[in-house]
Order: C-alpha cells, then sequence, then structure tokens
C-alpha cells in the first residue's frame, strides 16, 4: 500500500482517480490546487503525487518545481496528468522535475500500469 | 460521474486521420503482396482502437462502421477469409468513409450516416461468405499478441542525474519485460571508486535483449517519459530461426517481389526510430537564422580580404575555420528540413488504384528514389502539381487495354515515378508509355483559337510551349482528344513558383515524360552576382549553362528575332539584362553573356560583368516589399547592398513568347 496525493481542481477527476487507487488499496489524500497540495506534501510525506496541469493558481508544473525544492521530495515520484492536445507540456513537466504523465483520456486500467512503473513493488 | 468529451475530440481526429492513412497504405501493399499477417494486425489493431475511441466518445456511427470492418480484418489476418480485390475494396471505401465521417465531425458538420449503411451490408455479406471462426474466436484473437516476433538489442544509458526525475530505470526494464522476453546485462563501466561514488547519480547502463511481437516505437514508448535523460538506442536484428508461421519467409518474398516502392516500408520504419517532432516554425526560424548568419560571414569575408596571408596568418586560419563551420551548419540546418519525397508519392498508389479501376486501364505504377529528400515547404506545394500530372497521364496519356494490344503494346500499362537529386537540383519524373502528344492535334487546336497564327515554324519546342499556355489548356474538350492538357499551365506555375521548371518529352505513339526540376531548397542558393549599369542582380547558378565574353563569340541581328547567339549550331536569343531592368547608362566595356536553361529553352542574358559567386540568402520581395517583374526575390550582399535575384523561368517565360508572336507576325507578313 502506497500514500498517494492527487491534485486536481476538478472534483469528478479526483474522484475519479481516487477510486481508482482506493480500489487498488492505496491511502489517498486529495488537494484542490497547487497550494494545498504544498502544505500536504509538507505535514506528511507522500510515496507518490499526480498532479493535473492545468489548474488556477499554481499550474501542475509549478507544483512540481517547487515540490522537488523541498528535500523529502527530491526523488519522490510526481506524475502529471496532461492531453494529448498540449504535447509542450510533457516537456515542460519535464524539465520542472516530473517523472512521467499520464494522457487523458485514460481507464482505470492505464492509470494503475503507471503505477506499477513508479511505486515499490 | 460526467466527463466533457468534447475536449477529446480533437486528438481523436488527428489520431483517427494519421491511422485511416496507415490502414490505407498497408491495405496497398497487401493488395500487391498477399497476405501478410504483419500489416494485417497492425490495420485490425487501427481499426479496433478508432473503434474503441469513437464508442467512448460518443461516435456511434463511426465505432459501429469500425466494428464490421475489424470482424472482416480479424478473420483477414487469421486467414480464415483470403484476402480479394473485393475485401480490399469494400474496406478501402470504408476507410473514406470512416475519413468522412471524421472530417464532418471536425467541421462540426453533420455525418452522412446513410452513406455507411450499404458499406455495412457489404462487410456483413462477407463475413457470411466465409465459414467457421464464430464471434468468438474473433474476440480471443482480439486478445492474443500478434505471433510475428522481433528480435531487438537495445542499449539504454540513463544519464547521471537520472534519479532526479523520480525515476528508477529498473522499472523500465521490468515494462520492456512485459513485452516479451527479456535478456539484459549491465554495464558498470562507469562505477566510480567508493570514495568519488555519488548515491544519487546514475552510473549504470544496460544492454537489453528482447524478443518481442512489438515494434520498434512500442519500445520506444515505454522510455517516453525518460527519452531527455537517457541515451537509448534500438536496433532489430534478424532472427535466426525461422517463425513457426513462416512470416520471416513472407517478408522476403514481399520484399523481391514489391512493385511498389521496394524495401520502402523497412526504411519508414528504420526512419522512425530516430524522429523527433519539432514545430515549423521553430525550423524556419532557425533557417532565418542561419540566413542572416551566413550574410555576416559573408560581410566578414569581404572585410578579411585585405588580410595578410603571412602578417595576418593567424586571422586568416581561423576565417577559414568559421567559414567551414557556418558551411556545416547551414548545411546541417537545412538539412533538418528535409523530408523523403515519399511524403507525395505516398499518395500515389491509391490514386492510381481507384482511377485505374474507374477508366477501365490496368496500370502498373513504379516509383523510385522515393527517399530521396527535399526541402519541407517544397514538397508540400508539390502535392498539387504532381497529383495533376499522375492523374492526367492515367486519363489521356494511358490507352484502354484493347487499344494497347492493338498497336502492339501490353496492356497493362505503366506509370513511373522517379525522384533524384541531380547537381545540386530536385529532379522528379513522371512517366507513361501511353500514347504520346499528337503534334497534329496540338497544332490544329492551336490554329483553331488563335493561340498560333501560321503552322509555319511549328516544331516540337513550341508545341510543348503552347501546350503550357492557358489558353490552350482550358480547351477541355480538344485536349481529351489530342490526350492531353487539362491545367498543364496551372502545373507549370506551381512549379516556377518552387523556383523549378517543367519540361515535356513525347513521343507519339510511346508516352510521355514531365520533368520537374527544383531547387533544393528555398531558402539559401547559389548566386552568381553580376552588374549591369551600376546595378548589382543575382542569377541562380543552378539555371546557368555557361558564361562567354559577347568579343569572343558571334552575336548577330537577324530581323523580327532581335539579337541571336550562334553557339555551336544552335541559335540562342540575346536579351539585355538592361533590357529587363530598365536601366539606362553608358555602354559596358566588355559585356558577357550568360546561357541559361529553363523551362525547356535556351536564352543568353547579357549583362556588363560578372561580379563573382556567392551563397546568397532568398529574402522574398512579397513578403517585404511587393511583386516586381521579373525579379524572384532579394538578398543582401556581402557589402550589405540589396541586390535583386532574377526570376529566370520568368525571363525565359515572357522572353519566348515575345520571341514566339513576332516570330507568327513575321511569318504573317511572310
Amino acid at each position: 500500500m502506497s500514500n498517494i496525493l492527487i491534485v486536481d481542481d476538478s472534483m469528478t477527476m479526483r474522484q475519479m482517480v481516487n477510486f481508482t487507487l482506493t480500489s487498488a488499496g492505496h491511502a489517498v489524500t486529495e488537494a484542490g490546487n497547487a497550494d494545498e497540495a504544498l502544505l500536504n506534501a509538507q505535514k506528511q510525506r507522500f510515496d507518490l503525487v499526480i498532479s493535473d496541469v492545468n489548474m488556477p493558481g499554481r499550474s501542475g508544473i509549478e507544483l512540481v518545481a517547487e515540490l522537488r525544492k523541498l528535500e523529502a521530495y527530491k526523488f519522490v515520484p510526481i506524475i502529471l496528468l496532461t492531453t494529448e492536445s498540449q504535447p509542450e507540456m510533457k516537456s515542460k513537466g519535464r524539465a520542472a522535475g516530473a517523472t512521467g504523465w499520464i494522457v487523458k483520456p485514460f481507464d482505470p486500467e492505464a492509470l494503475l500500469g503507471v503505477l506499477r512503473k513508479v511505486l515499490p513493488a | 460521474m460526467s466527463l466533457d468529451l468534447s475536449r477529446f475530440h480533437a486528438t481523436f481526429f488527428a489520431e483517427s486521420l494519421e491511422g485511416l492513412n496507415q490502414v490505407e497504405e498497408s491495405l496497398l501493399g497487401i493488395e500487391q503482396r498477399g497476405h501478410d499477417k504483419d500489416a494485417l494486425d497492425a490495420i485490425f489493431r487501427a481499426i479496433h482502437s478508432l473503434k474503441g475511441s469513437a464508442g467512448s466518445l460518443g461516435f456511434g456511427v463511426i465505432a459501429e462502421l469500425a466494428h464490421e470492418m475489424e470482424s472482416v480484418l480479424d478473420r483477414l489476418r487469421q486467414a480464415l477469409m483470403p484476402v480479394s480485390a473485393d475485401s480490399t475494396n469494400v474496406l478501402l471505401r470504408g476507410v473514406d468513409c470512416l475519413r468522412n465521417w471524421i472530417l464532418a465531425a471536425e467541421a462540426k458538420e453533420p455525418m452522412d450516416a446513410a452513406a455507411g449503411a450499404g458499406l455495412i451490408r457489404e462487410l456483413q455479406l462477407l463475413l457470411q461468405r466465409t465459414v467457421g471462426g464464430g464471434a468468438d474466436a474473433s474476440v480471443r484473437a482480439a486478445e492474443q499478441p500478434a505471433a510475428g516476433k522481433r528480435r531487438y538489442v537495445i542499449v539504454f544509458r540513463p544519464a547521471q542525474d537520472f534519479f532526479h526525475s523520480g525515476n528508477d530505470p529498473a522499472r523500465f526494464i521490468d515494462e520492456l519485460a512485459q513485452l516479451g522476453e527479456l535478456e539484459s546485462t549491465v554495464d558498470l563501466s562507469a562505477l566510480p571508486g567508493l570514495q568519488t561514488f555519488v548515491p544519487t547519480t546514475c552510473y549504470l547502463a544496460w544492454r537489453i535483449k528482447l524478443e518481442s511481437a512489438s515494434s520498434s516505437n512500442d519500445i520506444r514508448e515505454v522510455f517516453e517519459w525518460v527519452s531527455n535523460c537517457c541515451a537509448l538506442e534500438i536496433e532489430e536484428v534478424p532472427l535466426t530461426e525461422s517463425t513457426p508461421d513462416g512470416t520471416a519467409g513472407d517478408q522476403g518474398a514481399a520484399r523481391g517481389e514489391a512493385t511498389v516502392g521496394p524495401g520502402s516500408t523497412e526504411a519508414r520504419r528504420d526512419a522512425s526510430l530516430v524522429t523527433m517532432h519539432v514545430r515549423t516554425e521553430k525550423s524556419d526560424e532557425l533557417v532565418n537564422l542561419v540566413g542572416e548568419l551566413v550574410i555576416t560571414h559573408t560581410m566578414l569575408r569581404q572585410t578579411a580580404q585585405g588580410l595578410d596571408a603571412i602578417k595576418d596568418a593567424r586571422a586568416v586560419s581561423v576565417f577559414a575555420q568559421l567559414e567551414r563551420n557556418v558551411q556545416d551548419i547551414q548545411e546541417r540546418v537545412l538539412a533538418i528540413r528535409m523530408m523523403p519525397v515519399n511524403h507525395v508519392f505516398g499518395r500515389f498508389p491509391r490514386l492510381v488504384r481507384d482511377l485505374g479501376l474507374q477508366l477501365g486501364k490496368a496500370i502498373e505504377l513504379k516509383i523510385s528514389g522515393e527517399q530521396a529528400e527535399l526541402d519541407k515547404s517544397v514538397i508540400e506545394q508539390l502535392i498539387d502539381p504532381l497529383t495533376h500530372l499522375v492523374r492526367n497521364a492515367l486519363d489521356h496519356g494511358i490507352e484502354l487495354p484493347a487499344d494497347r494490344l492493338s498497336v502492339g503494346k501490353p496492356a497493362k500499362g505503366t506509370l513511373s515515378l522517379h525522384a533524384e537529386h541531380r547537381g545540386g537540383r530536385f529532379v522528379i519524373t513522371v512517366i507513361d508509355d501511353g500514347r504520346g502528344i499528337n503534334p497534329e492535334m496540338v497544332k490544329r487546336r492551336a490554329l483553331e483559337i488563335g493561340l498560333l497564327q501560321s503552322a509555319d515554324n511549328f516544331d516540337e519546342a513550341a508545341m510543348y510551349a503552347l501546350l503550357l499556355k492557358p489558353g490552350f489548356s482550358t480547351a477541355q474538350k480538344v485536349s481529351n482528344v489530342s490526350g492531353r492538357g487539362v491545367g498543364l499551365d496551372v502545373v507549370s506555375e506551381n512549379v516556377r513558383k518552387l523556383g523549378g521548371s517543367l519540361d515535356i518529352q513525347s513521343k507519339l505513339g510511346s508516352g510521355t515524360t514531365f520533368t520537374i526540376n527544383l531547387p533544393m531548397t528555398l531558402a539559401i542558393v547559389d548566386g552568381m552576382i553580376i552588374g549591369a549599369a551600376s546595378e548589382r542582380y543575382i542569377i541562380p547558378i543552378a539555371f546557368i549553362r555557361e558564361c562567354l565574353q559577347v568579343s569572343s563569340v558571334h552575336v548577330q541581328s537577324v530581323v523580327g528575332q532581335g539579337q541571336v547567339l550562334q553557339l555551336r549550331g544552335e541559335y540562342i536569343p540575346v536579351v539585355n539584362v538592361r533590357d529587363i531592368c530598365s536601366l539606362r547608362g553608358g555602354a559596358a566595356v566588355q559585356p558577357v553573356l550568360v546561357v541559361i536553361e529553363a523551362e525547356n529553352r535556351t536564352i543568353a542574358l547579357q549583362v556588363d560583368e560578372l561580379l563573382g559567386q556567392d551563397q546568397v540568402v532568398f529574402k522574398s520581395l512579397e513578403a517585404n516589399f511587393r511583386k516586381v517583374e521579373f525579379m524572384a526575390g532579394a538578398s543582401i550582399l556581402g557589402d550589405g547592398r540589396v541586390a535583386l535575384i532574377l526570376d529566370i523561368s520568368e525571363i525565359v517565360k515572357q522572353h519566348a513568347s515575345i520571341r514566339a508572336v513576332s516570330r507568327n507576325e513575321t511569318a504573317a507578313a511572310a
């Protein structure tokens, strides 16, 4: 079981990801924006952060950069949720220090597949 | 849970259209080569995923047709149904229908659902005709991986800061293992001693042998996240033992007999290994900057001409070094924009097939040199003219099978498309072995519509020039009889806009060859700088045949023809650049004739002096000023002055027409 933080301004999306991850036996914390996510990340150490890119306030990419500045998050996997229509986000995210991305739309199976790639077995 | 699906539509449209193009190409390939499991699997997967996304995005009509196509494709790939002209036809029409629907959806127009009903019935009929292989079998088969295995050697070398992205190299190897059988060895050679060892640095590299049905793109996709922080080499190596289904043998046979671009699929596969998408604007900016660099370098070189080879030896050698580097950069940057001409040629197998069926003509399309590369901007603008020439050849050039047999030709006509680099220019030929152009017909028609005043002096060159005239080409009725002509002026004009020329060679009864001659790139050209009065102009060197001193050759005046240069038995009209550019001034001391060739014609341009050769950067006049007659563009010379680049094709064309008129007038007067 891993401790996962999901960051997305869309409640629907958060609920969908949350449901998939809790069904797979993980502990999930939700954050509605980057600031909330940073506060949460400082309070406890997550094994994985999954964040949307386009959010009001600071973007997911800025969040990645902020997280990487924290000592505890130097090597923690951070996955961005991007859409294929914004391919440039992939490289921007990568430059900020993101581990990888999931391209929307995705089905639960794809999400779990990505988890296998970044979480300890 | 409701998601706004419309934001995924654009992705779906783009992806599906690309997929359909691939499917179309593969279907045509299979028609040529017969059953090919790998290709059928790929087609099946493409239609399958199209069905999936269409369904989840609410395009039920698309999903329904895709479903029926998928069922047929499943039978085909399991060899439960033979690949036939029937099945290919229906599937190709299915592809067309899906494409139309997607384009309609993209344009927010209603989809013509009725168009699919007939197709679905035909697909179901095809299915009914085959026996065995129930619905379960097709579902099961959809889940099975492709049987055709390939072997890869993959070298995966993570960058030293690999861990900083939160990634773990071992996970990528794990994921790779899911694609097939894998054997990996770790390269420890970069590992430092304990004293200098930094635990957060990645020192390891892997060499992985993988046997898998996946493509090299699938493999590359595994590493997509880390493509910027690792070096990745993927090489496909031949399988030593033969595969159980004999795929290796099939491929071999296909390679041997493929008439449409032999080896092209392999070449494409290789090309896809190492590609990267760059926005066109980025490369345009880069080309522009390199242009500026070339200009700056030329200016610098002119300044450096005063340097003493001994006193300033160091500076001289540095300049030489700079020159090499600038040239290298220029070549490499222009090479980025080069694309294989296959991007245009690739669309013709389908066109030829469909048009052939429609016209009742049997046609073999031979494509060669499709891997030759040309500037992207040129390639895009070649699509229309080439399509025109191919259609023209099929429609008017190649005869019906019965007519061909009656004149002792094979029933099947041949259309060849060939591309090659020839002396700094790019040459594309479209050759048909059809009936050729009938000079008598052309002459009669030209006289009829007044393009020709007299039948005298009507030679081959005059005929080709007539064919390219707008007035002639729009005469559709007669062009059908004469065999050629619809819109050739448009083709010629398009080619000319690219700085190229269109040549025609035709032999009555044996066929016609169209040759498109193009500059390699539109951005930077080799130019001859010439002086006329006090002005300087540039002639693109690719057009120049030779340069002669006026005093050393025989130039004579001919009534009604102006001046003519007599050179090795050839009479070449002389045009003075001063006349073209409306320049006045004292006579030149030692005028020079520059013999240029374009548009099937040769003329001699008289200039005051030759000032030297240089690489010149093409700047558009239209974009920066306005269109100027007889000028193709402008460039900045080494001394900072602006010089205009002569539009050779336009000059030759205009001049030829003046000549033709004056010749006709002369003839009429006589």
